[in-house]
């Protein structure tokens, strides 16, 4: 099976479940959008399928291409072909966003002892044509990593890392969050322009609007840690009406 | 306890190197000064956290045969030559240019708990020994480069580097140490005396690889004219331990001096800086920047006083130390101490911190593809970039970055080739 297989997935946090039985399949070539409300688990489903130290599997899987993730370290499954956009990307001061990627690219690159550095020509062209496609400045190379970046710049640079990198599997974590509607439309085109047969897409998000410039194929609504309907767009379309709560109404009704 | 030095030592010294009274005078006045007085009591501030215990107690004051340390330094530019730039081994200047070595020759003082080793310095320095003069008004464009390399032996490395730039001159120098190890046990003493004349522009860069078999006791003095402007790297790496007593004086108005560090220490190394910024005179500054890498079970200790004198008006000062800890057995103590001694400051201040690297950063890189160990390497390499960017040189940014590889690692360092 190519894609993402979440099997059954419970995580807790400090000992506290957070993620209480989690399925989904992510096919490649689809787009699928996890939305729900905050505090319902979508960062911490994205932030264990990439593999942070503070999420703790206590039971189900992860598969990618047929292979179990959860067995590996965070670099690892980059190397596998999985990209996380972070909701909060980290700063890297002294380090520009050209050597960033530059480094990244290399030692995605490398096998066992043996260096496999993409040559300089092959990396400018790669560069040049990716930042065109997502109109990113120049003056973007020799700025450190995120220092100082405004939050759509922030975005921008995850989209072009994103980009760089040609992920199979991309998860974007609230990448839409807190945007403008220029910035918006940035992430929405970033995510169009990657979408093909070959990338499974993940969207996690709280608002439906960036839903108005990408079609997914797939809605699933998460709520406490569970997702409790997948649809298809018309879903996301319902929730911005009616809000999360009419999904928690339903929920809980028959157990009140 | 004081080590060993007498006169025969000092006299035998001066014989075998064929040199002059007045530099027998000078190292004979530096032997006066090394008394039991003034070895560390271990009381001091300075050297509460750095025991002597197991220092080296042989100096070894002995000439080697040849030319040990084989040094390599590079040409004077043959048009800065012409000018009256000295560029050469002490011995060599001494007798060629025996009025002009004999002006520089005080010293001074420094940092009062460093005397001894100053004055060991003094008395015994040797093979290693630099003299760089560069006149008034002469600017030497390219770098000026030496690298001073000890073979295996036990030794004790005792030299003194003397850079003077008279009134508006200019000169950069790079100064490169290393060593063969495999001694139980081998004592350093590099003595450097920098002076800055009116306007002069001195960009002086140190960078030190000795082998871990070494102490490195080694003292540093700045003395500043009126509106010179140094900037001075210490990129420490090498040696077992390290104790620096650096000193900056500025003695007249609008100097500027610019301090910078940069440790990367593994193992059971232990460097320690202790650092004087005497301020003084009207609108002058000075400013320090030591960041630390540890790794393993290294330790860095930094104690550093500002004192800004009375008679001074309208001074800026800073001290800042920063230590990234790469191990939970490593460890960094900075202690800055700020001494004002008027009410007429434009700026004083001090930053000091010592921390492991934030796991959210690191699982951000990693998250691109690099291993633990490569995504740590890539944060302290920005982090040491403050200091790197301030270092003038293409050539010279190159070198301290190959010096610093074997700690930090090496990451692209492309963004000029990008940009091309």
């Amino acid at each position: 099976m190519k894609g993402l297989q979440v099997t059954d997935l419970h995580v807790s946090v400090d000992s506290k479940p957070i993620l209480r039985g989690i399925d989904l399949t992510v096919a490649k070539g689809e787009v699928h959008a996890m939305m729900g409300p905050n505090g319902s688990g979508k960062s911490t489903l994205s932030l264990t399928i990439m593999g942070h130290p503070r999420y703790r599997v206590e039971s189900g899987s992860v598969v990618l291409d047929g292979e179990d993730l959860l067995a590996l370290p965070v670099d690892e499954r980059a190397k596998r072909g999985l990209f996380l956009a972070f909701q909060y990307p980290s700063a890297i001061p002294g380090v520009s966003v050209a050597n960033f990627l530059r480094t990244a690219i290399n030692a995605r690159r490398a096998r066992a002892d043996t260096k496999n550095d993409m040559p300089i020509p092959q990396f400018r062209k790669l560069l040049k044509e990716r930042m065109e496609l997502l109109e990113v400045e120049d003056s973007f190379l020799s700025r450190s990593v995120n220092d100082g970046f405004s939050g759509g710049e922030k975005k921008r640079l995850e989209m072009l890392q994103m980009h760089m990198f040609q992920p199979t599997m991309a998860v974007l974590d609230e990448t839409d969050s807190g945007l403008d509607i220029d910035a918006l439309k940035v992430v929405a085109h970033g995510i169009e322009m990657l979408r093909g047969p070959e990338v499974g897409i993940l969207l996690i998000t709280h608002y439906e609007r960036i839903l108005k410039f990408v079609q997914p194929d797939r809605v699933h609504v998460l709520v406490d840690g569970r997702i409790v309907r997948t649809g298809g767009r018309e879903l996301a379309a319902e929730l911005e009406a009616k809000g999360y709560d009419f999904i928690r109404d339903e929920l809980y009704a028959g157990k009140a | 306890m004081l080590l060993p030095l007498d006169r025969d030592d000092v006299e035998r010294l001066v014989r075998s190197r064929g040199e002059p009274d007045w530099l027998r005078e000078s190292r004979l006045r530096a032997l006066e000064r090394y008394t039991p007085e003034t070895w560390p009591t271990g009381l001091e501030e300075e050297w509460r956290r750095f025991p002597l215990t197991d220092l080296p107690r042989t100096l070894f004051i002995r000439e080697p045969a040849g030319s040990d340390p084989p040094s390599e330094y590079s040409s004077v530019p043959v048009a800065a030559a012409h000018r009256g730039v000295v560029f050469d081994r002490w011995i060599d200047a001494v007798g060629d240019h025996p009025d002009l070595v004999r002006r520089w020759l005080d010293d001074g003082d420094g940092i009062a708990s460093h005397a001894a080793f100053r004055a060991l310095n003094g008395a015994a320095f040797g093979h290693g020994s630099t003299f760089l003069y560069v006149p008034a008004g002469v600017e030497v464009e390219l770098p000026l480069h030496v690298h001073k390399r000890w073979n295996r032996s036990e030794s004790a490395i005792v030299f003194r580097t003397v850079v003077v730039a008279e009134r508006g001159s200019s000169v950069t120098f790079v100064e490169e140490l290393s060593s063969e190890g495999g001694s139980s046990g081998r004592l350093a003493l590099p003595g450097l005396e920098v002076h800055l004349g009116e306007g002069a522009r001195v960009r002086y860069v140190r960078i030190q690889r000795f082998a871990d078999d070494v102490w490195d006791l080694g003292s540093q003095r700045y003395r500043s004219g009126r509106d010179s402007s140094l900037a001075s790297f210490n990129v420490l790496v090498g040696s077992g331990r390290t104790k620096m007593g650096l000193a900056s004086d500025i003695e007249g108005n609008g100097a500027e001096v610019k301090l910078y560090g940069l440790v990367a220490a593994a193992g059971h190394q232990r460097i320690d800086v202790n650092s004087l910024q005497k301020v003084d005179g009207k609108g002058s500054s000075s400013d320090l920047l030591y960041l630390s890498a540890l790794y393993d079970f290294a330790k860095a200790v930094y104690y550093g006083v500002i004192r800004v004198e009375p008679t001074s008006s309208g001074t800026g000062s800073y001290q800042e130390c920063r230590n990234m800890l790469l191990s939970d057995k490593a460890g960094a103590d900075p202690i800055p101490v700020l001494e004002i001694l008027t009410n007429d400051v434009a700026r004083c201040g001090h930053a000091a911190t010592a921390g492991a690297l934030e796991e959210s950063e690191l699982f951000y890189v990693m998250s691109r593809g690099f291993d633990r160990a490569s995504a740590e390497r890539l944060l302290v390499r920005g982090f040491f970039q403050r200091v790197i960017n301030n270092i003038p040189d293409v050539q010279m940014r190159a070198r301290v970055v190959d010096a610093l590889a074997p700690r930090i690692g090496r990451i692209a360092d492309i963004d000029a080739e990008i940009a091309a």
